[in-house]
């Protein structure tokens, strides 16, 4: 993480995160551009964040107000925590990312969505599938490692633990993962060292769009 | 133990009833079995397992033949890499060192499996030995140890860690798996993952008070235990003996190490397949009336799964058994073909049933299992397709000539 104290912070800056969150936000605060940081730092240490919070979005609409824009619109869900149903990992334009995503590509548009695809820190490759309104729909994921589910699935997890334990306890063992229940849908297959699963939300499937031929 | 000495008292026996030169049949004994260890599947330590193939490793103090323990009921598992056990399992008493980084603090290692549990805990160093082939001075897993236990979430915050058998229906997890290490070269200095792999940890200080990411040399990852036996290291079988359809509360079988190595690892009629770099095979299931059958580019052989799993339009299972296991209304027979990269070239089948009766009975080895996988292009030849065949696993990198017609390079399966 590297930028220590930053979990003294009041909470209440950012009105309905949780504590847990801000090691989300200081994470997302190495990939900000210097200037925004350094200034958060100097706030951070003066234990205002809402100020800073405030400063920052000051300046970036004064500096580069496109930019300001976005992230006005998308600042606050991304560092809240970024799952199926939440806002995506990327902030659009302005290139704030979740810590633990290694590299993305710019959005691929669809009819009624947007697709972001990430490299996470692990090496496995996601893509988010974003509706209008900037949530995530639906996910995809390939590649070494399993990606992080709580990371991925933010308030769903629980779905996903409670259906891997009902599977267990009717003797599943070792093979792939299916859930379809509380409006979750996910698919955790392949084998060690290539990994491969989709996730979507079936209230908030766009209308029109396959979601099969999408996850495809 | 029991059974071997059965079979050392059968041969004593025998040789005595044979004319009596004692001293040879004890040596001859000794002498095949060194390369073979026994296979079994039960419900293992929990009681609820399906279809979980078992062998018993016995573990060492690098050196030692006085301070080790044989721990049973560890799973084989032909889609990984590494050995971990339960830490519950290996006493303290066995002076086991802990494997360290550079800078002398613990290293740690983490495995995701597809469920979201996981496998979090130190390395260290032991002689592991399965049958009668010790691999010296390997990285073993400690899995579930109390004292970093508070620092899983670094590992994972997927699902649930791995802590006692009842977490894994097993007593620990002997991966043998077609590559040589856990990660390889991706998780070292230079590697593409560097130390950003999420399989390795280091302790950053003696107190370990967090762990960071690490590279990990190859010869210090978790390895592929056959790989580092001083001889019969090439390959190894896996020999199941039949179950009936309808089910059996056991089953056994046999490992048999190296290939084209001793008289009892030969296997000239078996097709040798090789693996793509992802360590899959192209596979094919046959249709009839009820089932549709299809192709398969992404078709792997896996002990550790305890079904056959692949998608199709066969019936889903409803509660109280899983939807994802299938419940065919009638036994379906399935041809399956196997080959590299789009060539046929060897055959096998397996047999699908509703498996509620057999569950019911609580049976252990379920040869008709199977369900759904959730992709179509992949096809998960769990153990039921192992029951009744011997299946041959190249070690990626090493050569053989005892299997097929010609010489081989892992990584293949052969069958």
């Amino acid at each position: 993480m590297g930028e220590g104290g930053l979990e003294a912070i009041s909470p209440i800056a950012y009105g309905r995160l949780q504590v847990h969150h801000l090691t989300k936000v200081t994470a997302g605060l190495s990939a900000l551009p210097k200037f925004y940081r350094r200034i958060l730092r100097q706030d951070v240490r003066r234990g205002s964040l809402l100020l800073t919070f405030w400063k920052t979005l000051r300046t970036m609409w004064l500096k580069e107000w496109r930019l300001g824009t976005l992230a006005v619109a998308c600042a606050i869900p991304l560092w809240a925590s970024a799952a199926l149903g939440e806002a995506p990992f990327v902030a659009g334009a302005s290139g704030a990312v979740d810590a633990r995503v290694a590299s993305y590509q710019s959005a691929q548009t669809g009819q009624g969505y947007k697709v972001y695809a990430l490299e996470l820190n692990n090496g496995t490759e996601v893509k988010e599938f974003v509706d209008a309104s900037g949530h995530v729909f639906a996910l995809r994921w390939s590649g070494p490692d399993l990606p992080d589910m709580g990371m991925l699935l933010g308030s769903h997890l629980p779905v996903f633990k409670a259906s891997v334990q009902a599977a267990r306890q009717a003797g599943k063992r070792g093979g792939p993962v299916l859930v379809q229940s509380g409006g979750l849908v996910l698919v955790s297959s392949g084998v060690m060292g290539a990994f491969q699963g989709y996730a979507y939300l079936t209230a908030l499937l766009p209308p029109g769009v396959d979601v099969q031929a999408l996850l495809k | 133990m029991t059974r071997l000495f059965l079979l050392l008292w059968l041969l004593l026996t025998l040789a005595a009833c044979g004319g009596g030169s004692s001293n040879s049949p004890v040596l001859l004994v000794a002498a095949t079995d060194v390369n073979v260890a026994d296979l079994l599947v039960d419900s293992g330590p929990d009681g609820a397992g399906v279809n979980q193939l078992y062998t018993s490793v016995t573990i060492c103090k690098p050196g030692s033949t006085t301070l080790c323990k044989t721990i049973d009921h560890v799973l084989v598992d032909t889609g990984s890499v590494g050995l971990r056990l339960l830490a519950s399992e290996v006493p303290t008493d066995l002076q086991l060192s802990a494997a360290t980084s550079t800078d002398g603090n613990v290293l740690l290692g983490c495995a995701n499996f597809l469920d979201g549990s996981f496998a979090w805990g130190p390395l260290t160093i032991a002689d592991v030995k399965l049958g009668g082939l010790t691999a010296a001075n390997t990285t073993v897993q400690l899995v579930g140890h109390s004292a970093y236990d508070r620092l899983q979430t670094k590992c994972s915050e997927s699902g649930e860690p791995i802590i006692a058998a009842s977490d894994l229906g097993a007593n620990g997890i002997l991966g043998l798996g077609l590559s040589k290490q856990d990660c390889g070269s991706a998780c070292e200095a230079q590697g593409r993952r560097s130390a950003r792999n999420g399989k390795y940890f280091s302790c950053v200080n003696p107190t370990c008070s967090n762990v960071a990411g690490t590279t990990l040399a190859i010869d210090k990852q978790l390895q592929q235990v056959v790989a580092r036996f001083p001889t019969d290291n090439n390959g190894f079988a896996i020999q199941m003996d039949s179950v009936p359809s309808a089910g059996a509360a056991n089953a056994t079988g046999k490992m048999i190490f190296g290939l084209g190595t001793r008289a009892n690892n030969y296997f000239p009629t078996l097709r040798v397949l090789a693996t793509n770099s992802q360590g899959y095979l192209y596979g094919a299931l046959s249709s009839n009336s009820v089932l549709a059958g299809g192709n398969f580019p992404n078709t792997f052989l896996d002990t550790g799964s305890n079904g056959i799993f692949f998608d199709s339009n066969l019936p889903n299972c409803t509660p109280p058994h899983d939807s994802g296991f299938y419940c065919p209304l009638a036994d379906i027979a399935v041809n399956v073909l196997l080959g590299s990269v789009g060539a046929v070239q060897a055959g096998g089948g397996f047999t699908l049933t509703n498996p509620a009766a057999s569950f019911q009975k609580g049976n252990a080895a379920l040869p008709t299992l199977g369900g759904s996988m959730g992709a179509p292009e992949l096809l998960d030849l769990g153990l039921p397709f192992f029951y009744g065949k011997t299946v041959v696993i190249g070690i990626a990198g090493m050569s053989a000539t005892g299997v097929g017609s010609s010489a081989a390079t892992g990584p293949f399966y052969a069958l």
